[in-house]
């Protein structure tokens, strides 16, 4: 947990101030988008919370909805 | 050019830069072996060949679209809805971005480090992935040379050394199984180990030259890779023979079994540091490419600052994408091709399809 922070505060700190410093509003929106995707991403998996698979999904959809397989049933 | 990044390379380089791609591959041979075991090598062989037409598609886009990149061809083609097909793309990468993670971390915390939580090897291994991919595109690939003379060299050294071990025999059987069989082989490995050079299709306006020479090195580059991985086949299938269904990592088992004279012995190591160096270039190029997609999606200045956060979001998303071994090996036989095809070729025909119509009712 600590540690997940500290990593966090590291990427952070490597790049942030360049965003800060001359970059534009559509940049510093698009980064803190995607930082906060990945630590709340990786606050889940530390904490053990099961994170639904997107791969899974799509397995679902294409196997059992949409019936394509390799498999026969 | 695009806006974010202004590499280049010539084309002879990009030969190298697709043949890389595609020999970071056989770390995932179990998926097809499972299949048709033995005549696998056939598989690799019409899987290419299946390939050619996807390949020709990739050519057309090519030339109906020069010095543009996939993204923009999306932009250009589907107008609003394209910046959603790029996401969609975006999110493909990630995919395979993220197995291949999956993939260095158990193939490392079984054979190599066992007792390292796999979360520290991935960490160690995504840091360096994302600061390479951070430097661009011209510095990623700049030793991709060097890769490839690795490789090659251990492959054809192994290959001569394990030649003792080596029976003719384990090649028998030849076409003895269903057809069906034969056709879902090639469809995973045309989708799999060569079907992932799509990605280069981000990269097309980095490539200096005229579209003839980036085709043909687009071909070249796959010849090349395949060549590698049928070598790589077929000295795995020689030396295991029927065993090479059990074993998870096949080439890594074929190299244990080498003992020359007791002195040339425990070269796995050797191949375990060359597939750790094939896949780190592997999974730089697939977060490079999804830092350079979103930064062009969303119209940004720069892709550099994203970089280590989709590489963050790869790495869990290789935690979470399946949970047990069995399930990715099923997903591999089975569902992966599919997700694959869709994206790599009927995405792409729909793209082309569409922009023929669309310059159709122009003129």
């Amino acid at each position: 947990m600590i540690l997940l922070v500290l990593i966090f505060i590291i990427i952070a700190a490597i790049d942030l101030p360049p965003i800060l410093k001359k970059r534009g509003r559509a940049d510093v929106i698009a980064f803190s988008v995607i930082y906060s995707m990945a630590f709340i991403l990786s606050l889940l998996f530390v904490l053990d919370i099961k994170i639904p698979s997107p791969a899974k999904g799509f397995v679902f959809i294409v196997r059992d909805v949409l019936g394509i397989s390799y498999k026969k049933h | 050019m695009i806006r974010q990044e202004k590499g280049s390379i010539t084309p002879n380089h990009f030969i190298f830069c697709v043949a890389c791609f595609i020999l970071s591959s056989p770390l995932v041979q179990a998926f097809y072996i499972s299949i048709i075991k033995q005549e696998s090598w056939i598989a690799i062989i019409a899987g290419f060949l299946a390939f050619i037409p996807v390949l020709l598609l990739y050519f057309s886009l090519i030339k109906s679209f020069p010095q543009k990149n996939l993204i923009q061809i999306n932009d250009l083609v589907f107008g609003k809805t394209g910046k959603a097909v790029s996401l969609l793309y975006i999110w493909f990468f990630l995919t395979i971005g993220s197995l291949n993670i999956r993939d260095v971390v158990s193939f490392v915390s079984i054979n190599i480090l066992p007792e390292t939580p796999p979360v520290v090897i991935g960490i160690t291994f995504i840091a360096v992935c994302a600061w390479s991919a951070r430097s661009g595109f011209e510095t990623l690939v700049r030793h991709v040379m060097f890769f490839i003379f690795i490789s090659f060299l251990l492959i054809i050294s192994s290959t001569l050394i394990s030649i003792n071990n080596m029976n003719m025999e384990n090649l028998l059987p030849v076409f003895s199984q269903e057809f069906a069989e034969y056709a879902r082989a090639s469809h995973v490995v045309a989708a799999i180990p060569i079907g992932e050079i799509f990605i280069f299709l981000l990269f097309i306006p980095f490539v200096t030259g005229k579209h003839a020479d980036i085709k043909k090195a687009y071909f070249f580059g796959a010849l090349i890779g395949l060549a590698g991985i049928l070598i790589i086949f077929l000295r795995d299938i020689l030396v295991l023979g029927d065993a090479i269904t059990i074993a998870q990592y096949p080439s890594f088992e074929t190299q244990r079994l080498i003992d020359v004279e007791e002195f040339f012995t425990r070269l796995e190591i050797f191949y375990a540091l060359a597939i750790i160096i094939m896949l780190f270039y592997k999974t730089s190029v697939i977060i490079y490419a999804a830092s350079l997609g979103i930064s062009q999606v969303f119209n940004l200045s720069g892709f550099k600052h994203i970089t280590i956060s989709i590489g963050a979001i790869a790495l869990i998303y290789s935690f979470f994408v399946f949970e047990t071994t069995a399930e990715n090996l099923e997903w591999g036989v089975d569902t992966a091709s599919i997700f694959s095809t869709l994206f790599q070729a009927v995405i792409p025909a729909i793209t082309i399809i569409v922009a023929k119509i669309i310059k159709r009712s122009g003129a």
